[in-house]
């Protein structure tokens, strides 16, 4: 074997069973016969491109999430991958929404409705303007990757530049700790967006669209319904204020999400796996909210979502773990997959 | 199989496997030339494509040849594969007479 042989079999060895079984000799000589025929003395120095570990690194990322061809474990992988880009998004997306029509109302931009009388002149500030331009991608991407639409990726690569540009624009200022915490929670369903591949969601699945953009939806309004109805001559109490944003409703629905995957024999590991995904990105903007101190109590509330959390995504994510250890070790078979 | 259209490196990968069966360094070859050198499939990327189309029932592996000390694989087009190739070519073909047709008529 030439020290070339053996240098591409080593990068091979990136690839997970059985594909590397299935693929590995046949890829050497199909990368010897390209690599030497014009040198076959490079062989002996040669060594795989930067490119073509890329590639490789590539192909193994596809098959370790559930390519056509590999193993059950990995398409289950692949689909929590896909449970968390896909909810993940939308909860962004439908996010993105409520701010960019916040923003439309507060310029006067929305026909029948006049904008609200303010102080002062109204500035668009740079990371306020990035931030609209993030949303609109946000809601973009969510669409592609319900329609499966291969643009889903570059979307996705384009809001989490603008997320860091925007988050880099806050720098120094008094949120940078929960700027920097929130783009972390941010950053997890859009590099799940970036890694799985395009393919539409399917429609017995339509809850992983309805349920994020509900929740994300409904959350604030109930909340701030619920304070107004009840305590108008009040501060609102810290659970209200808490609830009152999308970040406490998510984690409400996330420790609802894991006690109903944990309550049901029946879930799969992609449910368990994907509860504690999210509850894992979610910690980070949870742990944020701690430095908003200004309301008796509202650090209590946090400290108790953050258990709550923690707690959800520690039993989900090993009972989802003990799921995927229990299915079969070899290939789909599914082949059409 | 699937009914969405190929993409870019599957149509010419059986493009390149409907007039024989080649080995992977072969389909190289053949789609650089069936591209006019504009698409130089990566090793990696060939063998994602193929172990798709081998899933998808669209090739199938032919014969193992030993070429240099190491087993060269030869993969054909099957019956399902070179439907699909033909159904692509068809949708291929009407988009460019449509497009032709609308070409064909001078703006005002």
């Amino acid at each position: 074997m030439s020290p070339l042989e053996e240098r591409y079999r080593r990068l091979l060895r990136l690839l997970p069973e059985p594909a590397r079984s299935r693929w590995a000799d046949d890829m050497v000589g199909t990368y010897l016969a390209a690599t030497t025929r014009d040198d076959p003395e490079y062989a002996e120095f040669g060594s795989p491109t930067p490119a073509d570990r890329l590639d490789v690194l590539r192909l193994a990322l596809r098959l370790h999430l559930g390519a056509p061809g590999a193993t059950i474990r990995a398409v289950a992988a692949g689909r929590t991958v896909r449970l968390v880009a896909l909810t993940g998004s939308v909860a962004l997306a439908t996010q993105g929404l409520v701010g960019l029509a916040m923003a439309a109302w507060v310029h006067g931009l929305v026909p029948g409705v006049p904008a609200p009388q303010l102080p002062g002149p109204l500035l668009l500030r740079p990371e306020a303007a990035l931030g609209h331009v993030v949303d609109v991608l946000l809601v973009a991407l969510a669409v592609c990757l319900v329609r499966g639409a291969s643009t889903a990726r570059p979307l996705a690569v384009a809001a989490l530049l603008g997320l860091v540009l925007a988050t880099s624009l806050r720098l120094g200022g008094p949120t940078t700790l929960p700027a920097v915490l929130s783009l972390v929670t941010w950053a997890v369903p859009l590099l799940a967006a970036v890694l799985v591949p395009a393919e539409p969601a399917p429609r017995r699945a339509r809850w992983q669209v309805v349920v994020p953009a509900l929740v994300t939806l409904l959350g604030p309004v109930v909340a701030t319904a619920g304070w107004a109805a009840s305590r108008p001559e009040r501060e609102p109490g810290a659970w209200l204020l808490a609830l009152g944003q999308p970040v406490g409703w998510w984690v409400v629905a996330l420790v609802a999400a894991g006690a109903a995957v944990l309550s049901r024999p029946s879930a799969t590991a992609v449910g368990r796996l994907g509860v504690a995904a999210l509850g894992v990105a979610l910690l980070p903007s949870l742990a944020g909210q701690l430095t908003y101190g200004g309301v008796a109590g509202y650090r209590a509330v946090v400290v108790t979502g953050l258990v709550l959390l923690a707690g959800t995504v520690l039993v989900t994510g090993a009972s989802g773990v003990r799921h995927v250890r229990a299915l079969p070790a070899g290939a789909t078979g599914d082949r059409s997959r | 199989m699937t009914a969405r259209p190929l993409t870019e490196p599957a149509f010419l990968v059986l493009a390149a496997l409907a007039d024989r069966p080649r080995h992977g360094y072969g389909v190289i070859g053949e789609v650089e030339e069936l591209s006019g050198g504009r698409v130089r499939l990566r090793v990696g990327t060939l063998y994602g494509v193929l172990d798709r189309l081998v899933a998808e029932g669209a090739i199938e592996p032919e014969r193992e040849e030993v070429h240099a000390g190491r087993v060269r694989r030869y993969y054909r087009l099957t019956g399902a594969g070179r439907q699909v190739l033909e159904a692509e070519v068809a949708r291929l073909e009407a988009n460019a007479r449509a497009v032709r047709g609308r070409l064909a008529v001078r703006p005002a």
